[in-house]
C-alpha cells in the first residue's frame, strides 16, 4: 500500500486539490462569505499547500531516481506523476484569477 | 532488490531446471485443462473460450450498431427525406449510441483483457474465471434483449445520455426509457464483475519476477482501465437507479416541480461519462503501445512516461465531467476550474502520442495491417484530440454545443482512440487464437476503406456543425448549405461499412479459433503471450527478468515448453495457477481454479430475467427469478473455500507454497474489498446528490428525526461482533466454530437493527419519500443499505449452514473473513448514511 501511495502521491494530491477547489467554487454560489478576503486566502492556501506537496514529492522521487544506478519504475513514475499533478494544480489555481480578472 | 514477502529471490536461480521431466506430467496438465464437449461449450470458463466469445459478441454489437447508423445516414442523405419517421430516428440514434458505448466499446476492451491477460502475465487463467464467464453471459443476454427492443418499437428514445426531464414519466411514458435504465444498470454490473477480475488478475497472478518494472504496458493500461470502472460506473448505476425510482415511485430526484433538479442527472451521468472516454481509450492505448514496438521492431520509447500518462489520465479524467455542462449555467468560477482540468488532461494524452511517434521514428516501421491500423488510429485520434481542446475552451463550446461539430469530434476521438486500435489488435493477436492469421491483402483493403470512409463521414460534419446543423434532428430543410456535406457524410458511412464487410469476409475465410495449435508469433511480438501455449496457457510459468522477455530471454520459449519453470504439471490436482505479490510478483500461493459448471450460466440467465421482467413491470415473476438468481449464486459460492489435503505444494524446483489462502493473500478477499469500493462510491455519490439537492432547495429540508446515537451504537456493535467472529475462528479452540458463527449471525442482526431504527426514525417523523428531495435521497440511502442488510442476513444464514455441514474451521477461515469484511463495511455504510442525513444541514 505504501508503494502505491508513493507512486500515486502526486495524483492523489491533485485529487485532493481538485476536490477542495470544487468545494470552494460550489460553496461560493451558496454563501456571501465567498466574497471575503479570508475565503479567498483559504482557497489560495489550499493551492499553495497542495502545490508545495506535489513539488516536495517530485524532489524526493527524482532524487531517489538519480541516486541508484537502475532507478525503479516506482521512483520515475512517482516523480512524473508529481510533476503532472503539480501542473494540474497550478493550472486550476489560476482558474479563479481568470474568472475575476 | 529487497523481498516484499520474505520469499528468497535467489531461488529463481533454480530455473530453468535440468534433466528430463517426469512421465505423464504434460498429460495430467492437458487432462485438467481439457476443452469442452457438447453443452460444455456453454459452461466453459477458460479464458481462451470466454475471451473469444466475449470479443465476438462485442464485435457483433459493433456491426449491429453500425447498421443502425447506416439507416440514419441514409435518412440524412437528402433534406426532407421520409425514409424513417421522427420517433424511429430518435430510437435509432439512442440505440446506436448506447450500443456502441455500453455494448461494444467497454465490453470489447474488457474482452481483450480477459482473452490476453492470462497469457501476457504468464498465468494459467485469471483468478475468477467463473466470474468472467458470468459477466459474459449476463452481458450477452442483457445486450441482446436491449438491442432487440428496437424491433418491437420499445427502444429508448432519449439519446444515449438520457437527460431528464425528457426521460421522466411526464415526457417519456411507457417502458422505453425503463429498458435503457434497467438494461444499462444490469450490463454495468457485468462490466464491474469483469473489472474485479482484471484488477485482481493483474495485481496477483503475474509470473514470478514480473515486477512492476517488467509488467507489460497492456497490463498497466488494463489495470488503470479496471480501476476507473470501479470508480466511474457506480455513478451511472446510481443515476439509472434514481431515475428508475423516480419513474416507478415518484421519488423526486430530477423533477423540479417537486424540488428535484435535472442537473443532478448531468452531474452523475458525466462523472461516469467523461471518464468512460478514457476507460475506452486506455486499453486501446495499451494495445497500441504493444503493437507499435512490435511493428516498428524496437522498444517502446518512454515506457515509464506512458505508465505515468495512463495513471494521470485515470485520475484527471475524473475532474472534467462538467465540461459537458458548460452551457447549463454553471457559475463562471466552476466553469473555469473544469476548463483548466480539461486542458490538463490533454497533457498525458499528448505524452502517449509523442511516445508512439518517437517509437515509430526510432524503429523500422513495417506497414502491415496492424501497423496501418495503429498509425491510422493515431492520426485520427490526434485530430479528435485537437477538436477536443477546441471544445474545452468555454466560448467555443457555447457555439459548438449540441451541433454536428460535437458529433464529428466524438467520432474522431472514439474511432481513432478505440476502433482503429481494436482492429489493429484483432489483426495483431488473431494468430494467437486462430490456426491461421488474417489476410494481409484483405486487411489492407479493410484499413483503407475504413480510413477513407471515416474521414469522408466525419470531416464534413465539422462544417455542418459550424454551419449550425444541430445533432439529433431526423431531417432538415433544403438550401441551408447542409445538403452537400450531409450527402458526402452518407457516402463515407457506406464506404466505411464496405470496409467492415470486407473484414467480415476476412474473418469468415481465415479465422479458425479453438484449434489444437495457433499461427504463432507472426508479427514478432516480445510478450509472454507469444510463448507456445495451449488451453492451460503456458506449459510452465516462467521467471521473468525483462520487460521484453521474448526479445531478451532467448531460450525462454524452449525452456517454458519443456516444462523447466514453475508449475510444469499439476501440483495438487485440478486447475491451478500461482498467486504472486503485488509489487515484486513473488510466489505466495498455489491457487486452485474452479472447474466448469452450469451455475454461473444459470445465475446470468436468472439475473437477466429478473431485470427484464422488472422492466415490463411483472413484479411477481421478477421476484421469483431474483430468488432463483440468489439460489444459483449461493450454490456457486458453496463450491468454493475448501482447503486441500496437502497444505503445501511443490510449485516447481522443490519450492513450496501454501495451497490455501487466508486474509489479504486470498484473491476472494480482494474481490470483496473491490466490490465494497464500488458500493462505497455509490453511497458517496448519493451523499453528493443529497447535498446538491439541498443546495438547490434548502427551504424544502425538514429537521432531522430519529435516534442517531442509538443507530450508531447498534452499527458499531454489529461491526464489533463481526470482528469478534473472525478472531474467534482464528483462535482455533474446540468451540471456535460455534462462537464464530454465533457472533457472525449476531452481527447480521445488529446491522439489520441499525437499519430498522434508521428507517423507523424517519417514517415516524412523517417524512414522505415522494414528498421532496430530502425524502427521496434518504429513501435512496435507506434502500441501498436495505440491499446490504438483506445480503448480510443471507450471509448470516449461509454461515449457519456452513457450520451445520462442518465447514467452519480455523483452517478454513476465508468465508468468515469475507463475510466479516462485508458486515463491517455495511455497518460503516449505514453509519455514514444515518449521520449525513441527520447532521447535514443541521437543525
Amino acid at each position: 500500500m505504501r508503494g502505491w501511495l508513493y507512486i500515486l502521491g502526486g495524483l492523489l494530491i491533485w485529487t485532493l486539490h481538485f476536490l477542495g477547489v470544487y468545494a470552494f467554487v460550489s460553496l461560493a454560489a451558496q454563501t456571501r462569505a465567498a466574497d471575503t478576503a479570508e475565503w479567498q486566502a483559504a482557497s489560495l492556501a489550499l493551492s499553495v499547500i497542495c502545490g508545495l506537496g506535489a513539488g516536495a514529492l517530485f524532489l524526493v522521487a527524482s532524487r531517489r531516481a538519480r541516486r541508484t544506478s537502475s532507478a525503479s519504475l516506482a521512483d520515475h513514475v512517482a516523480a512524473l506523476s508529481a510533476m503532472v499533478g503539480g501542473v494540474g494544480i497550478l493550472w486550476q489555481a489560476f482558474a479563479p484569477a481568470f474568472a475575476t480578472g | 532488490m529487497s523481498s516484499e514477502t520474505g520469499f528468497d529471490t535467489r531461488l529463481y536461480g533454480r530455473f530453468p531446471t535440468k534433466g528430463p521431466r517426469p512421465d505423464g506430467e504434460l498429460e495430467a496438465l492437458e487432462d485438467a485443462w481439457c476443452g469442452p464437449r457438447g453443452w460444455q461449450w456453454i459452461t466453459a470458463i477458460n479464458n481462451n473460450f470466454i475471451g473469444v466469445y466475449y470479443l465476438g459478441a462485442a464485435l457483433l454489437f459493433f456491426l449491429l450498431a453500425g447498421a443502425l447508423s447506416l439507416v440514419m445516414r441514409a435518412q440524412l442523405a437528402a433534406p426532407m427525406s421520409e425514409l424513417v419517421d421522427q420517433e424511429l430516428y430518435n430510437q435509432l440514434f439512442t440505440v446506436h449510441g448506447t450500443t456502441m458505448m455500453f455494448l461494444f466499446a467497454v465490453p470489447a476492451v474488457e474482452a481483450l483483457g480477459v482473452l490476453l491477460l492470462p497469457q501476457m502475465l504468464g498465468a494459467r487463467d485469471l483468478p475468477f474465471p467463473r466470474l468472467s464467464a458470468f459477466a459474459f453471459w449476463a452481458y450477452l443476454i442483457g445486450g441482446l434483449a436491449f438491442f432487440g427492443s428496437i424491433f418491437v418499437g420499445l427502444a429508448p428514445n432519449g439519446g444515449w445520455f438520457m437527460y431528464p426531464p425528457l426521460t421522466g414519466m411526464t415526457h417519456s411514458p411507457g417502458i422505453n426509457a425503463d429498458f435503457w435504465l434497467l438494461g444499462i444498470g444490469f450490463i454495468e454490473i457485468s462490466a464491474i464483475a469483469g473489472a474485479i477480475e482484471i484488477i485482481v488478475g493483474v495485481l496477483r497472478t503475474r509470473a514470478p519476477g514480473m515486477t512492476l518494472d517488467r509488467m507489460p504496458i497492456f497490463a498497466w493500461a488494463m489495470l488503470v482501465f479496471a480501476g476507473m470502472i470501479i470508480i466511474a460506473f457506480p455513478s451511472v448505476i446510481l443515476a439509472t437507479l434514481l431515475l428508475e425510482l423516480e419513474r416507478a415511485f415518484g421519488w423526486p430526484f430530477f423533477d423540479p416541480v417537486k424540488g428535484g433538479d435535472p442537473l443532478l442527472w448531468q452531474h452523475l451521468f458525466w462523472f461516469f461519462g467523461h471518464p468512460e472516454v478514457y476507460i475506452i481509450f486506455l486499453p486501446a492505448a495499451g494495445a497500441m503501445s504493444t503493437i507499435i514496438p512490435a511493428v516498428a521492431r524496437t522498444e517502446l520509447v518512454g515506457h515509464r512516461l506512458i505508465v505515468m500518462a495512463f495513471l494521470a489520465s485515470g485520475f484527471i479524467s475524473f475532474g472534467v465531467w462538467a465540461h459537458h455542462m458548460f452551457t447549463v449555467g454553471l457559475p463562471t468560477l466552476s466553469v473555469n476550474v473544469f476548463s483548466a482540468a480539461s486542458m490538463a488532461v490533454s497533457v498525458p494524452a499528448g505524452v502517449q502520442v509523442f511516445a508512439w511517434i518517437a517509437t515509430l521514428a526510432a524503429g523500422k516501421m513495417r506497414f502491415n495491417t496492424p501497423g496501418l491500423f495503429a498509425v491510422g488510429g493515431l492520426v485520427i485520434f490526434v485530430a479528435g484530440g485537437l477538436s477536443g481542446v477546441m471544445v474545452a475552451m468555454v466560448p467555443f463550446d457555447w457555439q459548438a454545443h449540441d451541433s454536428y461539430f460535437i458529433v464529428a469530434h466524438l467520432h474522431y476521438v472514439l474511432i481513432g482512440g478505440m476502433v482503429f486500435p481494436l482492429f489493429a489488435a484483432v489483426y495483431y493477436w488473431t494468430p494467437l487464437v486462430s490456426t491461421r492469421a488474417l489476410s494481409e491483402r484483405l486487411g489492407r483493403w479493410v484499413f483503407w476503406l475504413m480510413f477513407a470512409g471515416m474521414h469522408l463521414t466525419f470531416l464534413p460534419m465539422h462544417l455542418t456543425g459550424l454551419m449550425g446543423m444541430p445533432r439529433r434532428v431526423y431531417t432538415y430543410l433544403p438550401d441551408r448549405g447542409w445538403d452537400l456535406p450531409n450527402l458526402v457524410s452518407t457516402i463515407g458511412a457506406f464506404v466505411f461499412a464496405l470496409g467492415a464487410l470486407v473484414w467480415i469476409v476476412d474473418m469468415v475465410r481465415n479465422f479458425r479459433p479453438f484449434g489444437a495449435s495457433n499461427a504463432g508469433n507472426v508479427y514478432g511480438g516480445s510478450g509472454l503471450e507469444w510463448l507456445p501455449n495451449d488451453l492451460y496457457s503456458v506449459r510452465s510459468i516462467p521467471v521473468v527478468t525483462s520487460l521484453y522477455p521474448l526479445w531478451d530471454q532467448k531460450a525462454l520459449s524452449r525452456d517454458v515448453e519443456a516444462g523447466r519453470y514453475f508449475l510444469p504439471g499439476v501440483a495438487v490436482g485440478g486447475r491451478e495457477t500461482i498467486v504472486t505479490s503485488v509489487m515484486n510478483a513473488e510466489p505466495q500461493l498455489l491457487l486452485r481454479m474452479p472447474k466448469p459448471s452450469g451455475w454461473h450460466v444459470w445465475a446470468a440467465v436468472f439475473t437477466a430475467a429478473f431485470f427484464l421482467l422488472l422492466t415490463v413491470q411483472a413484479y411477481v415473476a421478477s421476484a421469483i427469478f431474483g430468488l432463483l438468481a440468489i439460489y444459483t449464486m449461493v450454490q456457486w459460492c458453496w463450491l468454493m473455500d475448501k482447503p486441500m489435503d496437502q497444505p503445501l505444494a511443490d510449485i516447481g524446483a522443490g519450492i513450496l507454497a501454501p495451497s490455501y489462502a487466508k486474509g489479504m493473500t486470498s484473491p476472494g478477499w480482494w474481490a470483496m474489498a473491490i466490490t465494497l469500493i464500488v458500493s462505497g462510491m455509490v453511497v458517496l455519490l448519493t451523499g453528493f446528490s443529497y447535498i446538491f439537492l439541498w443546495s438547490q432547495r434548502p427551504d424544502l429540508w425538514a429537521p432531522p428525526a430519529g435516534d442517531l446515537a442509538g443507530i450508531l451504537a447498534l452499527l458499531a456493535a454489529g461491526a464489533g461482533a463481526a470482528w469478534i467472529s473472525v478472531r474467534a475462528l482464528e483462535h482455533d479452540g474446540p468451540r471456535s466454530p460455534w462462537v464464530a458463527t454465533l457472533f457472525m449471525a449476531l452481527s447480521a442482526g445488529l446491522v439489520t437493527g441499525g437499519w430498522v431504527l434508521d428507517a423507523t426514525g424517519w417514517l415516524g417523523a412523517g417524512l414522505k419519500f415522494d414528498g421532496g428531495p430530502q425524502g427521496a435521497t434518504i429513501a435512496a440511502l435507506l434502500s441501498w443499505q436495505g440491499v446490504f442488510v438483506a445480503t448480510g442476513l443471507l450471509m448470516g444464514v449461509y454461515a449457519v449452514f456452513r457450520l451445520m455441514f462442518g465447514y467452519v474451521r480455523a483452517s478454513q477461515p476465508t468465508t468468515f473473513q469475507v463475510i466479516g469484511l462485508f458486515l463491517g463495511y455495511a455497518a460503516a455504510q449505514g453509519a455514514f448514511a444515518a449521520a449525513l442525513s441527520r447532521l447535514f444541514p443541521g437543525v
